[in-house]
């Protein structure tokens, strides 16, 4: 799935590690994320979503690169 | 929604991989004793004694470094799963290439022989149970520098370029690999320790085998504890190595079986179970690994 994880952390000046430490996973984690390998469980969706104040949808996005429907 | 603020590109750490890989392996290599055909070998064509046997020690860093080089120049923009496979390769021709040629480790039987009375000759078993334990064994130290050093090690450990961010160790993540290098070691001994009861005296046998047995429990506790330090992506790269595993060891123990029945091989017995499956979780567990994360060791893509 398509996110916008890392054009997020970038604006807040954060690397993989800080994103990382603040939801409590590894940074290998956070790199299979951005690099679309992995999809977050709901419950670190819901993490990650909280961290940056913005809905799921406007975080992760479908394959053509839209929201979820 | 703001657009994103790149960041200046950073310069690829410089991989000192292959420098270190050469050093530890010339290391490696000090520990062996050329084998007597090999220095006949290089002495039949005019080289003196002491040459034949520096040129025979000096092989597998040589072949080692090259192996790398020509690796990276092969893999390069490559997935890093083929990249994974061609190293792999590589390197199983650098240990069949220095098998063939040199003894590793020539004094470690004697010392065992010393405290455990004679070894008998290994066979295929013994050789795959020392193999997988040398293998354990070298990974641990690998994951146990990092967990002493951070980045430092997983700096010194880099064959290719990379982006420095993945170089990156947490405090928090270092206690976690010092676990793995744990729950790695243990079961590496544990290997040699029963390789070590197969190749020994019948009356001689039960010392090893506590070891083995021993540094077993020890090496569960440790995976238990690595296990539940694991975040969702960790967990699930076991667990989809672990059910890889489990279609491809039924499915060669149904080939196997159907073998057996028609006499084109003989009946395995546990050990030889033990190491098949052991090899087959170890190899889909890395190309799990491979996959999910990019490399491991911290070396996957910069997102």
């Amino acid at each position: 799935m398509k996110n916008r994880l890392k054009v997020l952390r970038a604006e807040r000046g954060w690397n993989q590690s800080d994103l990382a430490e603040k939801l409590s996973v590894s940074r290998q984690t956070i790199n299979a994320i951005e690099t679309e390998r992995y999809d977050p469980s709901l419950p670190l969706a819901f993490a990650i979503s909280h961290l940056f104040g913005l809905p799921i949808e406007q975080i992760f996005l479908s394959e053509t690169g839209q929201p979820p429907a | 929604m703001t657009a994103a603020i790149q960041k200046p590109a950073e310069k690829p750490a410089r991989p000192l991989g292959i420098l270190v890989l050469g050093l530890a392996i010339a290391a490696l290599s000090a520990t062996g004793r050329p084998e007597p055909e090999s220095v006949a070998m290089l002495t039949g064509v005019g080289l003196p004694d002491w040459a034949a046997s520096l040129a025979i020690h000096a092989l597998p860093p040589l072949l080692a470094v090259a192996a790398l080089l020509i690796g990276r120049a092969v893999v390069r923009k490559m997935s890093s799963t083929v990249k994974w496979i061609v190293y792999a390769l590589l390197g199983m021709v650098v240990g069949m290439v220095t098998a063939w040629h040199m003894e590793l480790f020539a004094g470690a039987p004697g010392l065992i022989e010393a405290a455990n009375g004679p070894l008998a000759e290994a066979e295929t078993i013994e050789i795959l149970l020392w193999g997988l334990g040398a293998i354990y064994v070298m990974l641990a130290i690998m994951i146990g520098l990092v967990a002493l050093f951070g980045s430092t090690a997983v700096s010194a450990m880099q064959v290719e370029d990379i982006d420095p961010e993945m170089l990156e160790v947490r405090r928090a993540e270092r206690k976690l690999y010092g676990l793995s290098a744990i729950g790695m070691v243990t079961p590496g001994i544990a290997c040699m320790a029963l390789a070590v009861a197969r190749q020994s005296l019948p009356e001689m046998r039960m010392g090893p085998l506590v070891v083995a047995g021993g540094f077993a429990i020890a090496g569960m506790i440790a995976n238990w504890l690595v296990w539940r330090g694991c975040d969702e992506l960790q967990r699930r790269t076991v667990i989809n190595g672990f059910a890889v595993s489990a279609i491809a060891a039924t499915v060669g123990a149904f080939i196997w079986a159907m073998a057996s029945a028609a006499g084109y091989v003989g009946e395995v017995d546990a050990a030889a179970a033990f190491v098949a499956l052991t090899i087959i979780q170890t190899v889909m567990t890395m190309i799990a690994t491979s996959t999910m994360m990019g490399k491991s060791f911290s070396t996957a893509r910069p997102a």
